[in-house]
């Protein structure tokens, strides 16, 4: 166990190194930070001030090692646009986002494993086809659509929820469906076809074999078989709200998470901002991935560690 | 020894292909496919199906409604926007740029993942440790983010969005065809080919690509979704196509802050990439379902039993 | 027969069976009819698609769509089954009263839920049992079906315990509530023949002490003969004869029953041919009307397209059939049937084949002449890689196989036979060089093979090709008859394309039994024997002078089964070719093979000729496996004595040391399990023991 937490780590830090080596490529060989961060009318002396101040005038792989250097000291430097350390921006912000897709994302797990067993229950039935329909629905819409829309029945029509901002939980209402909805179709597809997948197996028919009741079959080895795949896709949704999949339903609802700060970050060009956030969602990210890893050993007694 | 007969028939062909039959009885994915042909043609002759040019201002007739509102004239179907642009003919031209965006990360992508699967699959050891360990490693990348920055370093943009989101969503491709690849290559009958002596470039055209088509069919179709709904979510954000191009993103972005007194501006934008979006998915849905033996056999016995039902046909008994 | 059998438990009525798939109605029971009394062990015996699975299967309540029940009762005391009400019933008396073992242990058994939850799983259902009686009964009932330590195995999972260790916990789960009748679907067919003894023994010993009535469903003749009192012929979808065991055995009436029974080989019995009933089992999409068993039929007459009767048989069995009691199959003919010969490929091939080689019958002689062996094999041994190499470090490898030397004659069978992860298929591999030799030499017609790649290698395969175990796999599925068999002549550069070799094929596909409109097909048309067939001709494509034959058999019904050893030994005998014969099944192998090779482990522990081995077997491990060996004869069965020793086979990845096979052998002591035994003794019988 320690060793495969310690292997796993190791990947991690590839991943991050990865990241550092992405996100210094496009800051300082594709890009021009100072182009980026400095209004059009600056002068070729300011220009070359700004570079010099930023330590961009040094040859690249001196650039690096610093880069690298203060990465690891978690050192992102200052916010461009709001002139305090970036570090304390995202982690002002980031409560808000890990709440919200909690909220999401909660809903959408408490409603997929019912929805989706009932789907199973009989392929091709009514119940199946309305999951199977919904779930492509869930799947097809745009989510800053969906948002907007929500926005306009529930907010503008009938004028009973907030539509921006975050604060008491109504504010979590509206948001948390948007972004749930997705994650949503996709659990309940996943627990159909699991489920479906299940009950066709071997270890079911004997179950059946030994006269339990049509429940104890349903819910005690189907649905509970199909956990594994249920959790692995569940924390891939919570990864990919992480990695930036909030952003859309934080713009569209005005809520104050990392995505909304990514997005000022970009209409400010503000990259140390950008960076601070990418490199902090990158290692949840890592940490996530390992805590999902684990959590399989515990559900299925046939996963190796390592 | 006697000579034996074989008793199966030999399968004639029939006007149909069953193939069509089988569609013609899905009516879903039936709705699915004829959409999806109206939207390939719609983009295709958009110059020709669009009353206005999309580009076009006119400030007479800024935010009329669609024609069945009060207001609304049959000179704008579907009303115009802030600037007086004809919303139909956006959303006609809009196609175009979802179609293009989705069909070149799709192509991009899915060439650069399918090389590097088979490569990873068909090698195997070191090369393919390192393959897919390059594959986990960009999977665990915080997506969306990183083509943000990148989006915002280069400059946002048609081509730039294309590129990014190919770089993005090789993996999944490369994942499908090495797991393919492995998993026939155990298979007896690939066996048999190489100890037969036949050559590696042989069994790999004669045995494996075969195998590939209709998986990865269904993947590229259901990537194309995706790619079609994240190139609306970057459009919207205002890091996709940009204007004076059309987008259906871009369209809902635009209208979003008129969404109190022009409903219409991100309606028939976002209805435009959601049934896009739906008719593939229900088609895919079909086509994943047909591409699979066990599948299909399933639902050929579903639709026997529900035509059973129907008919009311109570327990034959021999007796 | 509408008499109601006051005494059956459990009444099968005309039952039928549909399934719904795309090219049609497959028909799986067409009118079973069927009892089974109060403490009687009956056995179902049929080939695939015969519908004994699906019998199970329907008393069960586990016909799923696309099958369903389109007639006929399923009555248990008197009481139906079926239906609405039937099916409420049903429910308390699965599991309870009428419990079920599949043939895959497996897939049966739910791999995330610890095996004693599993069991108190029915406990609790049944008798309602709180959780801590169940487990309490669990520990008593693992006990019983002989599984040692039981606390701790009850709290395993399934993964964690051999294939025969979970055979056993299914049959504890299936005994948990005493039930009165126990269906066992093929119980045994899934385990090796060592461990299948000890779960018949175990089947027969709690059908004594609970006083169970045993349904046993298996196509194997040889399980049915020890344990069952009456016997029930199924062939397509229906029930042909139902008689005592030994009356069956003795008296078959039916010409189906007679062809099975001759047709399968028996281990106390050497006959040099089989019987074979030709022609495939019936396609259920469109089985034959009248009696379905007409087509190959050697009876067969015209009345055979009505329904045949059910009448009395001389023994007083209960047999379908018009012409009942006629002897259908004479002696075995002594030469092969006269081929229809052509004056193509054919001949040129057997013409190719003969000068270079040396007849059969001289290689086969006890005294072999001094003729240079064909392949000789010393020390081989193979490694596996357990990881594939990682992105840090190297692969693990362990050992598979070790010591592996034996010599094979030109014109000569060498059987190699050995249970799961003897090694028996790793040796066959590395002979043709598919997989690496680790250690150890291979030479093939005195040339050294164990290190030549690349173009030689390939040179190589025109000499030596495998016939694969499963047909359905090893052919594939999109290419046509005509490619499949034309390949390895395109691969070597013989033909460029199928076309070119449309009439060697026909000839070769002549030669394995198939006819010429054969080529355009694609494998699905084919059953498992014509398939087999097509295997066997793309191994001959390229004229090799020796051929591994990797369980050829072992996926084929019995009836089909003795074709395809025919076609091989006749293969032989006019084209003088060479077998490595792999197999698990001993009775076949003493059929084809004029050596036999053990192994056990990745150890070879004993080889000799033929009948030396047979009739005196001398390592302890040979002895237990041909003891083990069920004969398809009740009163020889009845009469032999059985060695059944305990424990299991040891994993490949945790072999003990010294001689693997001491943990089980009641003659081993301390030099046994620290010093590996060599293989030696008298020329042609060399023992890897150290007591024998």
């Amino acid at each position: 166990m320690g060793l495969f937490i310690l292997r796993r780590l190791l990947q991690g830090l590839l991943v991050v190194i990865g990241v550092t080596i992405v996100v210094f490529v496009a800051t300082r060989l594709v890009g021009d930070p100072v182009r980026v961060m400095l209004p059009l009318s600056a002068t070729a002396e300011e220009r070359a001030e700004f570079q010099h101040q930023l330590g961009l005038d040094r040859p690249i792989p001196v650039q690096f090692v610093e880069f690298a250097q203060n990465l690891a000291t978690l050192n992102f430097g200052d916010s461009l646009w709001q002139r305090r350390p970036a570090m304390g921006i995202v982690l002002a912000k980031l409560p808000n986002t890990l709440t919200l897709i909690a909220c999401g994302l909660g809903v959408a797990i408490l409603l997929a494993l019912p929805l989706g067993a009932i789907a199973a229950l009989k392929p091709g039935g009514l119940a199946d086809r309305l999951t199977v329909f919904s779930g492509l629905f869930g799947l097809s819409v745009p989510q800053f659509w969906m948002g907007l829309l929500l926005i306009m029945v529930f907010a503008v029509i009938f004028r009973v929820l907030p539509t921006s901002g975050i604060g008491p939980p109504v504010h979590y209402i509206l948001p948390a469906i948007t972004l749930g909805l997705p994650s949503l179709a996709r659990l309940m597809m996943l627990v159909r076809s699991t489920v479906i997948d299940e009950l066709n197996q071997q270890y079911v028919r004997t179950a059946r074999a030994k006269g339990l009741h049509f429940h104890q079959v349903l819910f005690g080895h189907a649905l509970r078989n199909a956990l594994p795949a249920f959790i692995t896709l569940a924390g891939w949704e919570f990864i990919s709200g992480l990695a930036g999949y909030t952003v859309v339903v934080e713009t569209v609802f005005a809520w104050p998470g990392l995505g909304q700060a990514a997005m000022q970050a970009i209409q400010h060009n503000d990259l140390f901002l950008l960076q601070a956030i990418v490199f902090t969602v990158a290692i949840l990210i890592v940490a996530v991935n390992i805590a999902l890893d684990v959590a399989h050993k515990f559900i299925d007694p046939r996963v190796e560690l390592g | 020894m006697a000579v034996l007969e074989i008793s199966a028939p030999i399968t004639r062909p029939t006007r149909l292909p069953p193939i069509v039959v089988e569609l013609w009885r899905d009516k879903s994915g039936l709705l699915g496919l004829t959409i999806i042909v109206l939207l390939l043609l719609m983009a295709i002759f958009a110059p020709l199906l669009a009353p206005y040019d999309p580009a076009v201002q006119a400030v007479t007739t800024r935010l009329k409604p669609p024609f069945w509102v009060e207001g609304g004239s049959m000179a704008h179907l579907l009303g115009t926007d802030q600037l007086g642009r004809d919303v139909l003919s956006r959303v006609i031209f809009g196609a175009r740029a979802s179609l293009l965006v989705g069909t070149s990360v799709v192509a991009l992508a899915g060439t650069f993942g399918v090389l590097l699967g088979l490569f990873a699959g068909y090698k195997g050891g070191r090369t393919d440790a390192i393959i897919m360990r390059l594959v986990d490693i960009q999977v665990a990348f915080p997506g969306l983010l990183l083509i943000l920055l990148i989006v915002s370093v280069v400059g946002p943009g048609t081509t730039t969005m294309i590129v990014v989101l190919a770089c993005t969503n090789w993996m999944i491709y490369a994942r499908l065809v090495r797991g393919i690849v492995l998993t026939i290559r155990q298979s007896a009958y690939v066996e048999a080919a190489e100890m037969t002596g036949c050559k590696p470039n042989r069994v790999i055209f004669k045995h494996v690509l075969p195998n590939l088509s209709s998986p990865l069919l269904t993947l590229g179709i259901l990537e194309f979704t995706n790619v079609v709904l994240a190139e609306a979510a970057m459009s919207f954000l205002g890091l996709g196509i940009q204007p004076p191009a059309t987008s259906w993103g871009l369209d809902v972005a635009n209208g979003r802050d008129y969404i109190f007194v022009a409903w219409w501006l991100i309606t028939f934008p976002g209805l435009s990439i959601a049934v896009t979006v739906l008719s593939i998915n229900l088609f895919a849905n079909w086509l994943r379902v047909t591409t699979d033996p066990q599948e299909r056999e399933k639902r050929f016995a579903r639709q026997k039993m529900a035509e059973r039902r129907r008919s009311r046909s109570p327990l034959i008994s021999k007796a | 027969m509408d008499m109601i059998n006051e005494g059956a438990l459990l009444e099968i009525d005309r039952l039928a069976v549909e399934f719904d798939t795309r090219r049609g109605v497959v028909y799986g029971l067409r009118g079973a009819t069927l009892s089974i009394g109060r403490g009687e062990t009956l056995a179902i015996v049929g080939e695939s698609g015969s519908g004994k699975s699906v019998t199970a299967q329907a008393v069960m309540g586990l016909i799923d769509v696309p099958g369903r029940i389109s007639g006929g009762d399923i009555r248990w005391k008197g009481e139906t089954l079926l239906g609405p009400h039937g099916s409420r019933a049903a429910r308390d008396i699965r599991g309870k009263e009428i419990a079920l073992v599949f043939q895959d242990p497996m897939t049966s058994l739910n791999p995330l839920m610890k095996i004693g939850v599993q069991i108190g799983e029915v406990l609790r259902r049944h008798l309602g049992m709180s959780e801590s009686e169940a487990h309490s009964r669990v520990l008593e009932l693992l006990e019983a079906v002989g599984i040692p330590a039981p606390p701790r195995r009850a709290a395993q999972y399934p993964h964690e315990l051999s294939g025969g260790m979970r055979q056993r916990v299914m049959i504890a789960m299936a005994i948990a509530c005493e039930p009165q009748l126990l269906i066992a679907d093929e119980p045994t067919t899934a385990l090796d023949v060592t461990i299948q003894a000890q779960v018949l023994e175990l089947l027969a010993g709690l059908q004594q002490t609970l006083k169970l009535s045993v349904l046993l469903i298996t196509h194997d003749l040889g399980v049915v003969a020890g344990l069952c009192h009456r016997i029930a012929v199924m062939y397509a979808g229906r029930i042909v004869e139902t008689g005592l065991a030994d009356d069956v055995f003795n008296r078959p009436a039916h010409p189906y029953t007679q062809g099975l029974i001759r047709s399968t080989p028996r281990l106390d019995d050497h006959t040099d041919r089989l019987v074979s009933i030709e022609g495939a089992p019936p396609n259920m999409l469109a089985p034959p009307t009248g009696c379905a068993f007409r087509v190959r039929c050697p009876l067969a007459e015209a009345r055979c397209e009505q329904e045949p009767p059910l009448v009395q048989s001389r023994t007083g069995a209960t047999v379908a059939c018009w012409r009942p009691d006629e002897a259908a199959w004479g002696i075995p003919a002594a030469t092969p049937q006269a081929r229809v010969k052509g004056n193509g490929y054919y001949d040129q091939m057997v013409a190719e084949y003969q000068p270079a080689s040396v007849p059969a019958e001289a290689a086969a002689a006890a005294s072999r002449p001094p003729v240079t062996p064909l392949l000789s094999v010393r020390d081989l041994g193979v490694d596996y890689e357990v990881s594939s190499p990682g992105f840090w470090g190297k692969a693990r490898k362990i050992s598979a196989l070790k010591g592996i030397s034996f010599d094979l004659y030109p014109g000569e069978t060498l059987g190699l036979v050995g249970e799961s992860g003897s090694g028996k298929t790793t040796t066959g591999r590395a002979v043709l060089r598919r997989l690496e030799a680790s250690e150890g030499r291979i030479y093939f017609k005195g040339q050294d093979i164990t290190n030549v790649h690349g173009d030689e290698l390939r040179q190589l395969r025109r000499k030596m090709q495998l016939v694969f175990q499963d047909p359905y796999a090893s052919l594939n599925p999109r290419m046509k008859i005509l490619d499949i068999v034309a390949e390895p002549l395109i691969a070597h550069g013989v033909v460029r394309n199928s076309d070119e070799a449309r009439e060697q094929i026909t000839e070769l596909l002549r030669l394995v039994g198939l006819s010429r409109d054969a080529t355009d097909r694609f494998p699905y048309a084919f059953s498992g024997g014509q398939r087999q067939r097509v295997g066997i001709a793309r191994a001959l494509a390229l004229k090799p002078e020796f051929i591994v034959a990797d369980e050829p058999v072992s996926a084929l019904d019995v009836s089909v089964r003795a074709q395809v050893v025919n076609l091989l030994q006749d293969l032989q005998k006019e084209l003088g070719i060479s077998y490595l014969f792999i197999a698990h099944d001993l009775s076949v192998v003493r059929h084809i093979s004029h050596r036999v090779a053990i192994l056990y482990s990745g150890r070879m522990v004993e080889i000799a000729d033929r009948d030396s081995l047979y009739e005196h077997p001398r390592h302890p491990y040979t002895e237990a496996l041909l003891s083990a060996v069920p004969v398809p004869h009740p009163e020889t069965q009845r009469a032999r004595k059985r060695l059944v020793y305990r424990g299991d086979i040891p994993d490949v990845s945790h072999w003990p040391a010294g001689c693997h096979f001491h943990g089980r052998c009641p003659l081993a002591d301390e030099r046994c399990s620290l010093q590996a035994p060599p293989l030696q003794g008298k020329a042609d019988h060399l023992v890897a023991c150290w007591h024998r």
